[in-house]
């Protein structure tokens, strides 16, 4: 059996840990109280001159004196804090004030730490307050998701020709952690984005090409219609329903006519994906072959093609209010549910 | 006689004595884990701007499932509070469980609704819809009104008719706060295995709330909600969190849950009849996921707050664990083939076991040794030094993991900020175990009980309302 000197034990044991940690809670507490009321007033000071050097182009670091006297912590809080709602002039001035600093000499020395938080910290002080092009760049093969994530999320604010590249091949490589940030940062570059997406589009087999179709979706341009039209007869049936979608998106004659005989693929998820771009493109003239998918077996394309019908407008209204009436009780549901949809909630859809 | 209580009762302790360090050695275990996952998850979101979510074109739509049974008086704030949320592409679909008071008059008129054919594609089942409504002035608000069928029926019906990717299933009384949702979409952003994810649960009881939003956090000062306060954060913070690291969750709130649709479609929804449908839920998710190489991992992240009404008085509080445990006894039944079973990896060797042994049968465990100690006593074979010095052990050892617990909340949320409200969380801590323990340990047992006589009612909730601003609850929770 247990001695009760060994409970004794255990209950002293017991004691001192909670004595440690009570003295944490509260001690903890009232530090933090303390140096709180501390730091906010030197932090509303000190941002106030901040806001006054990001306004005033001429200052140069006026009032820098009370940055830097700020602690190291402080001072990047309050660079941090600012960093995100920035753009344009000011942003460059931020960047000048926080390399003045020395806060971007500190990112510099974390992107090249060996531990991996050091190192994403590093980048996102990058992202948020500008430079690093030196040593950003680097992190996308970062062994850590999250730091290839956040240098990912730099490259939006600082494309050139070998980043934009990088990202577009790590668009294809089958990572999750990356895939989203990829994605998001692609999209917000934009225009340098849309050649390489075309080339990638066109040279690639469809499996895998999910992501870079999402991409191009949200940048619809001619020079990717090529590259759209082609995919459109791909094997991978999400692959066909994505390249519908950019066909649609892009528009002109080729991509509709495309569109149209995707209205009979063997894939309902293409068949829903025709039908809904067809609607967005307010093509008229497939209001007759979206009618018929009012019967289709599948609820989604039925619901799509109706939606699509109502995007039409007056001709497809007029299909839909005929479906009301045909014998099909999928079509009248369909039909009845988007006619009763008010207009704000159709554009929505 | 002597000897033969002693041949008797000296195993019986020790076997209670060995449960107990194997319990208790496993809390710690939990603790350091939940430790080492939140200096992780701290480390990673350090500074990260989360406000970048907010204009992507390529987040996942997300509907937000909100069951309401007899809500009139706060269901037009609660709707303003979930259309507010912030996140790019949000849909809110209000399910009205077949209310017998104003509530779907109520949202007539405050959202100008407007009825449609009420066509969906109905992939669970459930009761009968009578009608959908939809607003020209919010396009994300989608109205259904349906016959009355219980929470899990409401949200199969939401399930069906939501367009989200992603499915948030709310609770009743649940505040969410504004940006809960781009911390809780994380994981699904970046893995492609996630499930579900679930976000940490606080006592609103107290606490200052202005149009369905929580200003201050504060302590409240009647006992029963109080020590609720502590034991939400022992439970989310180094519970749920530190399972993320030691083999996954096996429960997401009812209250606030992140689920992604096909998964749930695929699992054929909330199942009905059971009164634990939340953990059952996540249960056959990681089980089916297991069983067919589909994704089935649940995450648990620490920040993304909801706010819920705890029960202030004895009667309610104990329907609602009578009602936990009657939950957990028929999911750890109608999942028994996941127990100690190696081909379901850490599910079947770790998680389901803990809960079995731990969850399940603690009260079990603990009512058995109280009967000892008391019959040890009435016979005279109890050694009172040696029993009083275990009391100490094991109350101290639950003031250390209660301090250790809220150590953590300090140093890492420190969302209870005034000096009262510390020693107010500290005394609700300290006397958790004293009285208030031993009850949850009585009600625990009558939901055993009913289990075996398989009882399946809810049992109402009280709800006084939450202070300033009243309550702005949604929810079916004790319906149906």
């Amino acid at each position: 059996m247990i001695q009760s000197s060994l409970l004794v034990r255990v209950v002293a044991a017991e004691c001192s840990a909670a004595v440690v940690g009570l003295a944490m809670f509260f001690g903890h507490g009232v530090l933090s109280g303390i140096s709180g009321r501390r730091t906010d007033a030197r932090l509303t000071h000190a941002r106030v001159v901040l806001q006054l050097a990001l306004e005033d182009p001429e200052a140069g670091t006026v009032g820098s004196s009370v940055l830097v006297e700020l602690p190291t912590g402080l001072r990047i809080a309050l660079l941090a804090g600012i960093g995100a709602s920035l753009a344009g002039a000011r942003r460059q001035r931020l960047t000048a004030i926080a390399s003045d600093l020395g806060v971007l000499s500190i990112a510099e020395r974390r992107c090249k730490s060996r531990l991996w938080w050091r190192r994403l910290h590093g980048a996102r002080l990058f992202t948020l307050l500008g430079g690093g092009t030196s040593c950003v760049p680097g992190l996308l093969g970062d062994p850590r998701p999250e730091v290839r994530a956040q240098a990912a999320e730099w490259v939006s604010g600082h494309p050139d020709e070998e980043t934009v590249d990088r990202l577009v091949s790590m668009l294809v490589a089958d990572d999750a952690s990356t895939r989203f940030t990829v994605k998001d940062s692609l999209i917000r570059i934009g225009g340098p984005v849309t050649e390489r997406l075309a080339g990638l589009l066109s040279t690639r087999p469809g499996q895998g090409l999910e992501a870079p179709l999402e991409v191009a979706l949200a940048l619809p341009d001619p020079r990717l219609l090529s590259a759209a039209v082609s995919l459109c007869h791909d094997d991978v049936a999400h692959v066909r329903a994505l390249a519908g979608g950019l066909a649609g998106a892009v528009g002109g004659a080729r991509a509709l006519g495309v569109l149209v005989s995707l209205l009979g693929d063997v894939s309902p998820e293409v068949r829903s994906a025709a039908a809904r771009a067809l609607g967005r493109a307010g093509h008229w003239p497939a209001s007759s072959a979206l009618a018929g998918l009012l019967c289709d077996p599948s609820w989604d394309v039925r619901r799509q093609a109706a939606v699509a019908l109502r995007s039409l407008g007056s001709p497809g209204s007029l299909f839909l209010r005929r479906a009301l009436s045909c014998g099909d009780p999928s079509a009248s549901d369909a039909a009845r549910h988007v006619l009763d949809l008010p207009d704000s909630v159709v554009r929505t859809l | 006689m002597t000897s033969l209580l002693h041949a008797v009762l000296d195993p019986v302790e020790s076997v209670v004595l060995v449960y107990f360090l194997a319990v208790n050695s496993f809390y710690a275990v939990l603790w350091v884990s939940a430790a080492w996952e939140m200096v992780s998850y701290r480390l990673g979101t350090w500074n990260q701007d989360q406000s970048r979510l907010l204009g992507s074109p390529v987040t996942p739509r997300i509907s937000m499932l909100a069951p309401a049974y007899d809500e009139g008086p706060t269901v037009a704030e609660s709707v303003r509070s979930l259309l507010g949320l912030h996140y790019p592409n949000l849909e809110v679909v209000l399910i009205n469980d077949g209310s017998t008071d104003e509530t779907m008059a109520v949202l007539q008129r405050e959202f100008g609704l407007r009825p449609v054919h009420p066509s969906y594609h109905r992939l669970v089942e459930h009761k009968p819809v009578t009608g959908l409504y939809r607003s020209p002035g919010n396009p994300g608000l989608v109205v259904v009104d349906k016959d009355n069928g219980g929470k899990a029926d409401a949200l199969n019906a939401g399930m069906n008719i939501a367009s989200g990717d992603l499915v948030c299933a709310i609770d009743a009384d649940t505040l969410i706060e504004a940006d809960a949702l781009l911390r809780m979409v994380s994981p699904f952003l970046t893995r492609d295995d996630v499930v579900a994810t679930g976000g940490t649960i606080r006592v609103a009881n107290a606490a200052r709330v202005r149009a369905g939003r929580v200003l201050e956090a504060r302590v409240p000062h009647q006992a029963l909600a109080g020590i609720q306060v502590a034991e939400y954060l022992r439970a989310f913070l180094v519970g749920r969190l530190g399972w993320n690291r030691l083999g996954g969750n096996l429960i997401i709130s009812g209250a606030f849950g992140l689920f992604r649709r096909e998964a749930v479609l695929a699992s054929g929804g909330y199942t009905e009849g059971t009164v634990g449908e939340d953990m059952e839920l996540v249960v056959r998710l990681r089980r089916l996921g297991l069983d067919r190489h589909s994704p089935s991992r649940i995450v648990f992240v620490p920040d993304p707050v909801a706010w819920t009404e705890v029960p202030s008085s004895m009667r309610a509080l104990g329907r609602q664990r009578d009602r936990w445990h009657r939950g957990l006894c028929d999911v750890t039944w109608r999942n028994r083939g996941l127990f100690l079973n190696p081909r379901y990896a850490s599910l079947g060797l770790v998680v389901f076991p803990y809960y079995v042994c731990v969850e399940l049968l603690a009260p079990v465990v603990e009512a058995f040794g109280l009967g000892v100690l008391v019959l040890a006593m009435a016979t005279g074979t109890l050694d009172v030094r040696f029993a009083l010095l275990f009391f100490l052990v094991a109350y101290g050892y639950a003031l250390v993991l209660d301090v250790a617990t809220l150590v953590l909340e300090e140093l890492s949320y420190r969302r209870y900020v005034r000096m009262a409200d510390r020693l107010w969380l500290l005394a609700w801590a300290a006397l958790g175990s004293v009285g208030y323990r031993q009850c949850t340990v009585y009600w625990r047992l009558r939901g055993i009980v009913k289990f075996l006589r398989k009882r399946t009612d809810w049992g109402a909730m009280t709800r006084t309302g939450f202070q300033a601003g009243g309550s702005t609850g949604l929810g079916s929770g004790g319906t149906g």
